[in-house]
């Protein structure tokens, strides 16, 4: 168990604007005439270093370093080969239906969010207020989105995730305080 | 001659640990490696055809209570917004759960769902923030 651990995160956008030429279609792209330039900010969370759970991220497979605990049937677990011992990939799928899609079930504070869209296809919407609340943050394929939450209101069990059709796969990290 | 929009954004983290107290950090055994998203806004924004002229940065705004920055109803797309202040800011993305925080520095970017009311405020005091959003 490591004595603490932190999150550093940034954040840049770049405005852009698609120009057609004069005399044929010809488009070439610049920045917009506001900020006329780049935008971003950095910043440093500090988490528990004792997270609520291994899966705190979805790339500590359950399968992938726990073998102590795979248990005595061990064989059934990782039926039929050992290709499906986990890759550590952490892509996890997801559907329409945001009530299987609660990230975590803790209770405690949420203090660093990060959630990628490792999909090709759909978006991934996000909920910061229970799988009935609203979904306004949208991670298109291969965007991300982090955050940090406010220390009192806002708790792990409380951020849900949905495709907005069909499926798609995403990778997290989701740590309390 | 149409001109269209579009926002490029990254989000990105390094998840890290500390194995002993007073050392060095290291990249999260938990993770294995640095995280990060790059994309473009899903959907290509108003053109000027359509009487958009594009997003705009709006800069120095001083908040000391509740300050809108996305009105609801606006089929805003994408909000970016930073704290270029002392103080800690919230923000909330529905007009009523401030659980976002932004500390000194700190940027919030992501596209949003067209109902969203963005409004800001600061944790105590008054602070300053940048804010920058596109329909």
């Amino acid at each position: 168990m490591p004595n603490a651990r932190r999150v550093m995160f940034g954040t840049y956008v770049i405005p852009t604007q698609s120009v057609e030429a004069e005399e044929a279609s010809i488009r070439h792209t610049e920045f917009q005439a506001s900020p006329n330039g780049t935008l971003g900010g950095k910043g440093v969370a500090t988490i528990n270093a004792t997270q609520w759970a291994d899966d705190w991220t979805s790339m500590s497979h359950w399968l992938s370093d726990l073998w102590e605990e795979v248990g005595t049937e061990w064989e059934a677990a990782l039926s039929p080969t050992w290709e499906n011992f986990g890759t550590g990939s952490g892509d996890v799928t997801i559907t329409t239906t945001a009530s299987d899609h609660q990230l975590s079930d803790d209770s405690n504070d949420l203090a660093f969010l990060y959630i990628k869209n490792t999909g090709a296809d759909n978006n991934c919407l996000v909920s910061l207020n229970g799988s009935s609340g609203n979904f306004y943050m949208i991670v298109p394929p291969n965007g991300s989105v982090h955050l940090r939450g406010d220390g009192t209101d806002l708790e792990c069990n409380e951020v849900y995730v949905q495709s907005n059709t069909s499926t798609t796969t995403i990778e997290y990290v989701i740590a309390k305080e | 001659m149409a001109t269209t929009y579009k926002v490029r954004y990254k989000n990105h983290c390094v998840p890290q640990e500390q194995i002993a107290s007073g050392g060095r950090y290291y990249l999260d055994s938990d993770c294995g490696r640095k995280l990060t998203g790059n994309a473009e806004t899903s959907a290509t924004l108003a053109d000027s055809d359509a009487g958009s002229s594009g997003g705009t940065l709006t800069t120095g705004v001083a908040i000391s209570g509740i300050t809108e920055i996305v009105t609801a109803g606006s089929n805003a797309d994408f909000v970016y917004v930073k704290n270029t202040g002392s103080e800690d800011v919230l923000v909330t993305l529905d007009n009523s759960n401030y659980v976002i925080l932004l500390s000194e520095g700190e940027a919030f970017a992501s596209e949003i769902h067209v109902d969203s009311n963005v409004k800001v405020k600061p944790v105590s005091g008054a602070s300053t923030i940048e804010h920058f959003s596109e329909t």
